[in-house]
């Protein structure tokens, strides 16, 4: 499946928001994207008690769930009240995802 | 016959429920207490080495890498364009064929998100345990939960950073800290064939350099053919 710009504008916006990286929207494809959806569930489990976002709901977050769910709502919180997303839980996810990322941005 | 294998089942059955409960339990108290550390990835610790600079001359077969104000010298075998690419702005790639097997990016130090004072406030515990982004990785790289027990480390902030090895070490098999003449630098290999993997790195270095502080560098190395850990190798004993 490749994603269309309305859905890589949504992973640039995501990955700024969490990372204040910025990326262009064409460096975005799939393999990227699943990685970022990854991240967020990342953030999203180590914050369960917070109910910060919704949790996926399959047995593995995908893209849908990312440019639907997560994104409605981690946009909210990543523009009006960025204090609500644990920064104890995004740092680790972070440093966990970035490199992998940044090497998927590249074209892997 | 008939009764062994019914009261087999039954046994098993009860067993189960035991089971789910117990996991029941174990997930409704995690909303009070989150720093139970069941997994191996907690009890994850780098191993410390020290790396001696080569004096590696240049010649034909060898090549100098710049990259965000450091260099390394490397040997040319290793990729097909060795000038590498910065297409994006954000991160320099070194690649075979069509992949990009090396990837170079710098960090801006930012206090793991900590350097804000309305997060600080948020989350005291945790921004607390660290002064830098290098005593970050340096706690999570080598603290596990045995030394909570010790008076020097017994506190809720170092706690949040072994709870964190629970995010960053799930697909890593081993730990590594360098420390050089002028820089640290810390390593995680990933285990492989991860199942759900969408990343092809086979390893990763963030290298904290006297020269370019409080900044630093991410080095990622996707699969090769040939052995990653002579790659990482050259630049670790040639890093300037």
């Amino acid at each position: 499946m490749a994603l269309s710009y309305e859905e890589q504008l949504k992973c640039v916006e995501i990955w700024n928001g969490l990372t204040g990286e910025y990326s262009s929207p064409d460096q975005w494809n799939d393999n990227a994207a699943n990685l970022l959806a990854e991240m967020v569930a990342k953030i999203n489990h180590c914050s369960v008690s917070m109910h910060l976002v919704p949790r996926p709901t399959g047995s593995r977050p995908g893209l849908f769930w990312l440019l639907t769910e997560a994104y409605g709502a981690l946009k909210r919180y990543l523009t009006t009240d960025n204090s609500r997303i644990y920064v104890a839980c995004r740092s680790a996810a972070v440093v966990s995802y970035k490199t992998k990322i940044t090497e998927a941005l590249q074209g892997g | 016959m008939k009764k062994i294998f019914f009261i087999l089942a039954l046994i098993l059955s009860v067993t189960n429920a035991f089971a789910d409960n117990q996991n029941y339990e174990g997930f409704k108290n995690y909303r009070y207490n989150p720093f139970q550390f069941p997994y191996p990835e907690y009890y994850l610790k780098a191993e410390v080495i020290e790396i001696k600079s080569l004096e590696t001359k240049l010649d034909e077969t060898r090549t100098i890498i710049d990259f965000y104000g450091l260099s390394a010298i490397i040997s040319k075998k290793w990729f097909d364009n060795m000038s590498g690419e910065n297409k994006s702005g954000r991160a320099l790639c070194y690649r075979i064929g069509k992949s990009c097997k090396l990837v170079i990016y710098e960090n801006k130090e930012d206090l793991r998100g900590c350097i804000a004072q309305e997060v600080r406030n948020a989350e005291r515990d945790f921004c607390s345990a660290f002064s830098s982004s290098q005593e970050y990785y340096d706690k999570v790289w080598l603290l596990t939960p045995d030394d909570l027990r010790k008076v020097e480390y017994a506190s809720v902030g170092n706690s949040w950073l072994i709870h964190n090895k629970g995010i960053l070490f799930t697909d890593v098999k081993l730990l590594y800290k360098y420390q050089g003449m002028n820089f640290v630098a810390y390593r995680r290999d990933y285990k492989d064939g991860t199942p759900g993997e969408k990343s092809n790195l086979k390893t990763e270095l963030t290298v904290f350099h006297q020269k370019i502080a409080p900044n630093y560098i991410s080095i990622g190395i996707g699969d090769t053919d040939d052995n990653y850990e002579e790659l990482l190798n050259e630049i670790l004993t040639t890093l300037e």
